[in-house]
This record gives structure tokens, C-alpha cells and sequence, in this order.
């Protein structure tokens, strides 16, 4: 299943035997993999600690994440208790990274309807009950997020945007894929960015790998019994082309200059390969297997494959976070505490 | 099915039985509220009085309507709700009566699905309907209510809120605001989707990439609006101001859906003024457009009210007007609503109605209608769809049909009968000779393989697998969406993989296997039956007598109800109250944008609780 990963293997930490601390089944897979039951996704908790002065503290991509809307089935990052929302759409993230930044008057222009809108928003805000006002609350937050994402520049020279295409075509699948970690490795390596997620489809994923020849969609497929050796054979086929995409990752991240270290970004990444179910077929968190690549500075002894034994998820993400400098010792309502072995 | 809508509309609508302040809209509380002025609670807490123990009406008004038939089975002493806080005896009817009082604020919550932890016997008790009133009326009589005057219009106020612009809504309002026809909404960030709709009031948040996205769109619209038609005013060389500002009052009224503020217009024409002064009036004006499509008073609907006494609200006049051209259209107000918040003739139901019977007569009702019917029974999932044999032209047809069925029997008026086993229906060309027929347009169906909702290719096709029928896709469909019974989803541990594909035997013979395993059939005996009544349809909708070789078995059965084919299932459901009071329910769902129950997740006994 791995094998894509081969060139990186010295850069790999495979988990095995993993459960999550809470959470079964896809649903309440989904809600806990990065969360562990707490109200704000491990993506969140380091964005707020290493990302307070980037431009964007952290992007969000997916590749198809939102065909059904959002629900505890198609999200994966929390930020006290509220979704945040994927952009499945490289033509847009293309021009929130790239767009006409940089034009002093366009952004006085913009800064200045910026400020109008907040003062209507506040003076609604203060005609309404305190009920009402988290919508305004909110909606002033992303303003502040609008406001640091307009001014900030890049560092690096604009890329050739992406053609078009509909992002929503499931036969797209592969190309908005290609498009979001390139416009990833960039966001991080032109200093954006600190923290990125990059979601693919979603739980009960009914994308159909019609690029490698598969007609049913990847649940359907994943629900497939041993006896079924044809669309076990199918199944193990879409696994194999989410590594290659993991590989694509690392082959980017490994192949662009760090212009901080002058090491590559691989070198000062810590990539997580996450998803929510274990045994898809029977719904369980247990024994779910997690790919961490990249060594954060050091901070993992990579090149192995761990059997954890039993450990759970929350000590994984409670590690990742220690490895960002967080001073934690439990994450979400877990409390495993970090996973030495990892280290 | 709009002879619903409307019921639903004058039903919530009429708020008073006092004449003077009779109007279509909905008072609001002050509940949250923070006025700066002082509250004067002495209409809170206890009741200054008990209402008396009236057995005979407690008798001919609760118990024989509502608790009798949907309570007293498990809520008897023998019953397995027997050890609950609710326990009744038929003999005594004052011991009933005092059973009630004693959980009077339980009474009205759990059967209907309001409570936080629930109602073991589900949700059995849906709102605007006769039992839902019954028990508000007991329940306000156990709080010292005395009021025994039948009211069918709930006058409880509701909160005072925002509604931010669902996706489609923002393209239907730009269309008409600006004449410019886009598709932003499918590509602005994807709002949370409960109970499968993706207009829920309390979801509709604008988080930073929404917020990036408005942006973007507000510059891209005001760059491409034709400002120079809509200007009230011909700018001439010493006018330039007072031009600007006559048409920031002009298109910032209809863009805010009521009269700009004196301050408004002076922040927005500054705006101009320096605009303006670098690159010239028009430049100046696409700004302030920019500036206003991005503003609250755009993005949201509003439903703050002006106070009329010391704790309620009423909607104001141009609040009304949005809250009928949203509710109908799905888009802002039109000239004459305009015309008729500003003369006031908004006011009464009469009014009302004849607002509803001009829009209900324009295309955009109609529109609205086929949207409800995507968003209910989640159609637009067909836009994402992968099948084998699948194609643009064939998704766009299969659309089109039902789109123009249901909208021509909500131009007529038609019944939702009508909806559900209607032969006519309009299949395009490709369509057609995707199942084989000579000639497309709009055909009378033989009602017995095809004919009605059930049939149309959309529902048949979002509801298969991507090379064979679905029965369990397709009686989940009929569960939730057309009798909101909301199924929960396989417990942890339980293998759930069918049969192999290469196993032989026919679809149907491959998922009895559910029913025959007990762990499988305590929620597929609610689902597989009614699912397997579609099996003359495979994965695009195109009948098919048999399959492997097999004559296909298209019997089915609805809760006991026995039936063959999809057509019969139309009929059974039509007949049935549930499905009645769910599509309305959806309706009102889909319109008033609230949640008011979670729906039970208690109907399978196996089912365990998951996530967080």
C-alpha cells in the first residue's frame, strides 16, 4: 500500500496499532481524528501558537470536501467547537495567495470598506440580544482574518495560475488534488503560512477513481468482503493512489529549498497522513493507521515502523504538538500523554 | 403543494386576534434583548393564579385527541415508558390530569423531539399540527393561562435574529439587484448542512473565507454592473455629488431592501468623494457598490423589529416585504413589495394575501418550488454524481425533468397527489431516448413502470450505486427524506459488507441477507423493504424486467403495507399522514431556515451513540 512512499522511507514514522482515544464509527471518526474530543482540531491549536504572525495563521484546503456541505462527515478541523471550512477550490486559493496584492491604493480602497462594514456590524451588534451576536462575532473575526490576508505580500514571485476547471467534477479529482499541494508547498515555502490541511473527499466518500478505472465509488468499495476479491483488489487500488499523493507531498516538500535553513522544506515540516476509521469496513477507530513524515527539526526519530500497541491518538497528537513548542501534556479529553517511542 | 406553503405561511403569520395590531408577521421577543432600558419582569415566574382542574376539558381538548392515541400505550403503568415521570391510568381521569401538570414542562418538549436528551419513543409530535396545539394549550393551562379560545396561529414570539443570504439566494439577489447572472454560490465557501439543508439560520456564519469570498464578488460585480443604467440622474459638470448621492439612496434602498439612513448615505458618499476625486464618478461609484455588497444590511435579512411595547417587537414594513419575497421568491423584494412596505400596505392579512396571490403567479415562485423539492429530497447531490453510462447531458436532462414537472404543478396549483402520482411529466430528448422512446416533451406515463416522483430519473440515479440499483440508498431516501424518520448509521463492529458482486444472484437476493442477519435487520427491516420496491429501476433510472437472468421482484412493503413497485409506493405514501406531515414539515424547514427538533435517533435498537 506504501510502496509510493519508498523514496522517503528514512523520512517516515508508519503507526500502527493506533486508537483513538474516542470517537468510532465514520462520523464520530471524523470528529475526534484530530480533535480528540476537544473543541479545537491539533491544526488549530498549533496555528494559534506559531501562526499569530503569518498572513493566513493557517489554510485549509480540500480536494471535494464539500459536495454534501459541511457536517461532522465532511470536516476535519475545529476551532472551538465551529467548523473551519476547507477551500475546495485552487482557482480561489490561487487568488488569495496570488491575487493583486500589493497595490497600495487598491488595498487603502479595500481597507477603507473594511472599516465601514465593521462599524455597521458594530452598530448592529449593540441593537441585538447576546444571542444573536456570536453570528456578528464571527463574522468580525473573519473580517480581522480578510484584513491580514489583503495587506501581507509574498515572498516568493507568482506562479502561472491554474486553468480552469470544475473543481466539483469528480473525474477532476486528481488534478484539484495536484493543484492543492502544490499551492500548499508554496503557501509554506513562500512563508504564508505556517500550518496547512489539506483534506481529500471526506468520510463515506463517494468519489469514484474513474482515473484508474474504478466505476464504484470509495465507500461502496470499502465495504467489500474478502470473498469479493475483485473490489477488495479495487479498493486497495484507491489506497494506493492516496499514497502516491502523499508521496507528491513529500517529493515537493523535499525538492524546494528552505530559504530559512537553507536545508529543504521536508527537512522542517512535520506531515501527518491522518484518517478517521481502522477497520472501514466494520466502522471502528481502533488499529488506524497514521503515516507521520518529516522529522520537525528533529524533534521524531524517523525511518521506522512503530507498533503502538494500543496507544492512543490523543498521545500522537499531544507529541505533534510538543514537537511545535506547545507546552501540553494531554490533548483534547485524552489522557495518554505523549507517545515517547516516537521520539 | 404551494396550497401548503401558503397554509403554512397565513398559519405562523397571523399573530393576534386583536384587531389593532393584527398583522401578517410574527411578533419578536426581547428575550436577550439588551435594550439599555429597564426590564420590568412582573410578567415572569409564577402564576398569580392556578386555572382549575377542568377534567371535562382536559378530557374532550388533551387526553382523547392526543394523549390517548400517541402517549397512553408506553406511558401506561404496564407500558415500557411505565417508569417514567409520565404515568397514566385511563380510569381516573383527574389522576391524568394531575400526571400532567406535574411535568407540564416536560409535557410539550419530549414527544415532539424539542429536548436536549430526547424522547425514547421518538419524535411523534410535529409543530402546526392539530396535536401540537393541543398540548401548547395544556401546557399554557397548567401555567395559569386560562385561555380556552381555540387558536389555530401559535402567537409564541419569536426571537429577534439575522439571517445571512443562504448561496443561492445571494445569486438569485445580485440577478435582481444588478442584472448580472452568476454561479458564485458554488463556488463560495460550503455552509453546514443540518438535517441535509444548507439554509439553517443558526449555520449560516461568515467565517474569514467567506468573508474573502464576499470580497472578491463584491468587486467583481461592481466591476461589471452596468452603474450608468441604473443612475437616477444624469451626472453633468456641478451636479457630480448630488448625483451620487441620489443614487447611493437609490441603489443602497434597494440593496439594503429599505430606506438608506442620512448617515448611511453621507458614509457611502465620502467614500465616493475620495474614490472619485483620483479616478473619476464612476470609479467612485463602483466602490461604493463594492462597499455595499459587502455590508450586514446586504448580507443579511433582518428580523429586528421595532418595539412597540416594553418587551415586543414588530417587524417593520420593509422587513416584511423581504420576509415574503425570501420566503416565496427566494430573492429580494420587487418594485410593488417595495411600493407596498412604503405605503404601509403590508399590515394586515388581507394585504398579505394579495401580495402572496401576484407572486405566487411569476415564474420566481415556481422556481422556488423545484429548489424546495432539490433541497428536501437532496437531488442537488446530482451535480457531484459518478455512474457508469453517465454523462452532462444526461444529468442536465434528468434535472430538467423534474424541475419542469414540479413546476408546472405548482403553476396549476396542483395537489401534492398530484406530485407523487401525477403520469404527466416532461422528459427532454435525451432523456427520453435514454429510456428508449421515440419522442421527448411532455408524455403521459403508464403509471404502472413509470409514473410520479419515485420514477423521475433524478431520484432514481442520486440514489444508486455507480453500476447497480440501490435498495438500501433508495429506502433510506423514502425514510428520511419523505417520512422524516431519521435512521441512524450502522453501529461500530458490526461487518456491513454485502456480498460479493461476483456472487451471484440478483440484486435484491444479495441485500435479503439484512434481513436475515439480526444484528443487520433491526434497521433494515425499516429500510430494505421499502427499497427493494425499485428494483425494475437500475443505476440511471432505465426499467429493466429482469436481472441475471431472473425475473426482477419488485414487491415491496411500507411499515406493513404491502405494494409492488415504485407507482404503488407513491400511492401508499400519498395516503399517508406521515408523509403529509413531513412534506409539510420540510417545507416549513426549508422556508423558516430553524431546527426545532432533533430527529429521533432512537428508532433502532441496536444502535449505539457515537463521536464526541
Amino acid at each position: 500500500m506504501l510502496e509510493a512512499l519508498t523514496p522517503h522511507r528514512d523520512r517516515l514514522l508508519v503507526l500502527d496499532g493506533m486508537d483513538f482515544s474516542t470517537g468510532n464509527n465514520h462520523e464520530g471518526g471524523m470528529a475526534a481524528m484530530l480533535t480528540a474530543g476537544g473543541p479545537t482540531s491539533i491544526d488549530q491549536v498549533v496555528a494559534s501558537h506559531i501562526g499569530t504572525e503569518s498572513r493566513f495563521a493557517s489554510l485549509e484546503l480540500g480536494a471535494q470536501t464539500s459536495l454534501w456541505g459541511g457536517s461532522v462527515q465532511t470536516r476535519m478541523c475545529y476551532r472551538d467547537g465551529a467548523f473551519v471550512t476547507p477551500d475546495d477550490s485552487p482557482h480561489n486559493l490561487f487568488d488569495r495567495m496570488f491575487g493583486d496584492v500589493g497595490d497600495p491604493v487598491l488595498l487603502a480602497r479595500r481597507q477603507r470598506l473594511l472599516d465601514i462594514n465593521r462599524d455597521e456590524i458594530n452598530d448592529l451588534r449593540s441593537r441585538l440580544g447576546l444571542e444573536e451576536r456570536h453570528l456578528l462575532d464571527a463574522h468580525l473575526e473573519g473580517l480581522d482574518a480578510v484584513e491580514r490576508a489583503i495587506a501581507g505580500g509574498s515572498s516568493c514571485e507568482s506562479p502561472v495560475a491554474p486553468a480552469y476547471y470544475d473543481p466539483m467534477s469528480n473525474d477532476n479529482f486528481p488534478i484539484v488534488t495536484q493543484h492543492q499541494i502544490d499551492l500548499t508547498v508554496q503557501a509554506l515555502a513562500c512563508g504564508m503560512t505556517q500550518v496547512a490541511t489539506l483534506q481529500l473527499s471526506h468520510t463515506v466518500g463517494p468519489t469514484v477513481f474513474s482515473w484508474i478505472g474504478q466505476t464504484d465509488g470509495h465507500h461502496s468499495l470499502s465495504h467489500s468482503a474478502d470473498t469479493d476479491t475483485a473490489n477488495v483488489a479495487n479498493f486497495v487500488a484507491c489506497e494506493r493512489w492516496y499514497a502516491e499523493q502523499f508521496a507528491y507531498l513529500l517529493d515537493q516538500l523535499s525538492s524546494t529549498a528552505d530559504p530559512a535553513t537553507g536545508g529543504t522544506m521536508l527537512d522542517t515540516t512535520l506531515v501527518l497522513w491522518a484518517q478517521e476509521l481502522g477497520d472501514g469496513r466494520m466502522h471502528t477507530c481502533e488499529s488506524v493507521p497514521w503515516v507521520l513524515a518529516g522529522n520537525a527539526g528533529g524533534f521524531f526519530r524517523t525511518g521506522r515502523h512503530l507498533h503502538l500497541g494500543g496507544a492512543t491518538h490523543d498521545g500522537v497528537l499531544t507529541s505533534i504538538g510538543q514537537a511545535f513548542g506547545l507546552e501540553i501534556e494531554t490533548f483534547g479529553t485524552g489522557s495518554s500523554g505523549p507517545i515517547e517511542s516516537l521520539r | 403543494m404551494i396550497r401548503s406553503a401558503l397554509t403554512v405561511l397565513l398559519t405562523v403569520g397571523c399573530s393576534s386576534k386583536d384587531e389593532t395590531t393584527a398583522s401578517a408577521a410574527a411578533p419578536v421577543s426581547s428575550d436577550g434583548f439588551d435594550s439599555g432600558m429597564p426590564d420590568d419582569h412582573s410578567d415572569t415566574g409564577a402564576p398569580a393564579t392556578a386555572c382549575p382542574e377542568d377534567v371535562e376539558l382536559f378530557e374532550e381538548r388533551v387526553w382523547k385527541p392526543v394523549l390517548s392515541t400517541h402517549c397512553y400505550g408506553c406511558h401506561a403503568a404496564d407500558g415500557i415508558a411505565g417508569t417514567t415521570r409520565l404515568v397514566f391510568d385511563a380510569s381516573t381521569m383527574l389522576e391524568n390530569l394531575r400526571a400532567t401538570s406535574s411535568v407540564s414542562d416536560l409535557l410539550l418538549v419530549k414527544p415532539t423531539g424539542l429536548h436536549t436528551s430526547g424522547h425514547g419513543g421518538g419524535t411523534l409530535i410535529w409543530p402546526e399540527t392539530d396535536a401540537w396545539s393541543a398540548l401548547e394549550f395544556w401546557v399554557n393551562w397548567t401555567d395559569g393561562i386560562c385561555d380556552t379560545v381555540e387558536d389555530a396561529c401559535g402567537d409564541e414570539p419569536l426571537a429577534r435574529r439575522l439571517w445571512r443570504l443562504d448561496h443561492d439566494q445571494y445569486e438569485r439577489t445580485v440577478l435582481d439587484l444588478l442584472g448580472v447572472s452568476t454561479d458564485y454560490g458554488d463556488h463560495f465557501a460550503a455552509d453546514t448542512a443540518v438535517e441535509g439543508y444548507r439554509n439553517d439560520a443558526g449555520a449560516l456564519v461568515i467565517s474569514g473565507l467567506l468573508a474573502d469570498q464576499y470580497r472578491g464578488a463584491a468587486e467583481d460585480l461592481a466591476s461589471v454592473a452596468d452603474i450608468a443604467g441604473m443612475l437616477p440622474c444624469t451626472p453633468t459638470e456641478g451636479n457630480t455629488t448630488q448625483c451620487a448621492a441620489e443614487f447611493i439612496d437609490d441603489f443602497g434602498s434597494r440593496a439594503f431592501r429599505r430606506p438608506m439612513t442620512a448617515d448611511e448615505v453621507e458614509t457611502y458618499l465620502m467614500l465616493w468623494a475620495d474614490v472619485a476625486a483620483d479616478d473619476g464618478f464612476f470609479e467612485g461609484l463602483r466602490w461604493v457598490v463594492a462597499g455595499m455588497l459587502q455590508s450586514p444590511h446586504f448580507l443579511y435579512r433582518m428580523e429586528l423589529g421595532l418595539a412597540d411595547s416594553s418587551d415586543e417587537f414588530r417587524l417593520s414594513d420593509w422587513e416584511i416585504a423581504s420576509e415574503l419575497s425570501y420566503l416565496f421568491w427566494g430573492t429580494m423584494p420587487d418594485d410593488a413589495l417595495f411600493d407596498a412596505a412604503a405605503a404601509g400596505m403590508l399590515r394586515t392579512p388581507e394585504h398579505i394575501e394579495a401580495q402572496v396571490e401576484r407572486m405566487m403567479a411569476d415564474d420566481r415562485a415556481l422556481e422556488s418550488a423545484a429548489h424546495f423539492v432539490d433541497a428536501w429530497l437532496q437531488l442537488d447531490r446530482i451535480e457531484s454524481i459518478a455512474r457508469v453510462g453517465w454523462s452532462g447531458e444526461l444529468r442536465q436532462a434528468m434535472i430538467e425533468q423534474t424541475h419542469e414537472t414540479v413546476k408546472a404543478l405548482a403553476r396549476t396549483d396542483e395537489p401534492l397527489s398530484e406530485l407523487m402520482l401525477g403520469p404527466t411529466t416532461y422528459l427532454p430528448e435525451t432523456l427520453a431516448s435514454h429510456y428508449g422512446l421515440d419522442t421527448g416533451g411532455w408524455v403521459e406515463q403508464d403509471g404502472e413502470t413509470y409514473g410520479g416522483l419515485l420514477t423521475h430519473g433524478s431520484l432514481l440515479t442520486v440514489y444508486a450505486l455507480g453500476e447497480a440499483s440501490s435498495p438500501v440508498h433508495r429506502g433510506v431516501a423514502v425514510r428520511e427524506r419523505m417520512l422524516c424518520e431519521e435512521l441512524p448509521p450502522p453501529p461500530p463492529n458490526l461487518d456491513t459488507s454485502p456480498p460479493a458482486a461476483d456472487a451471484g444472484g440478483t440484486t435484491r437476493e444479495k441485500y435479503e441477507v439484512h434481513s436475515s442477519l439480526p444484528e443487520c435487520a433491526s434497521c433494515h427491516s425499516l429500510i430494505d423493504p421499502i427499497g427493494f420496491g425499485f428494483e425494475h429501476y437500475d443505476h440511471l433510472g432505465r426499467w429493466r424486467v429482469e436481472e441475471v437472468g431472473q425475473p426482477i421482484d419488485a414487491s415491496g412493503n411500507l411499515d406493513g403495507l404491502p405494494f409492488i413497485g415504485a407507482p404503488e409506493l407513491g400511492a401508499l405514501l400519498t395516503d399517508d399522514p406521515r408523509f403529509r406531515a413531513c412534506f409539510v414539515e420540510s417545507w416549513r424547514r426549508w422556508v423558516f431556515v430553524t431546527t426545532p427538533a432533533p430527529m429521533t435517533k432512537a428508532m433502532c435498537p441496536s444502535w449505539t451513540p457515537c463521536g464526541r
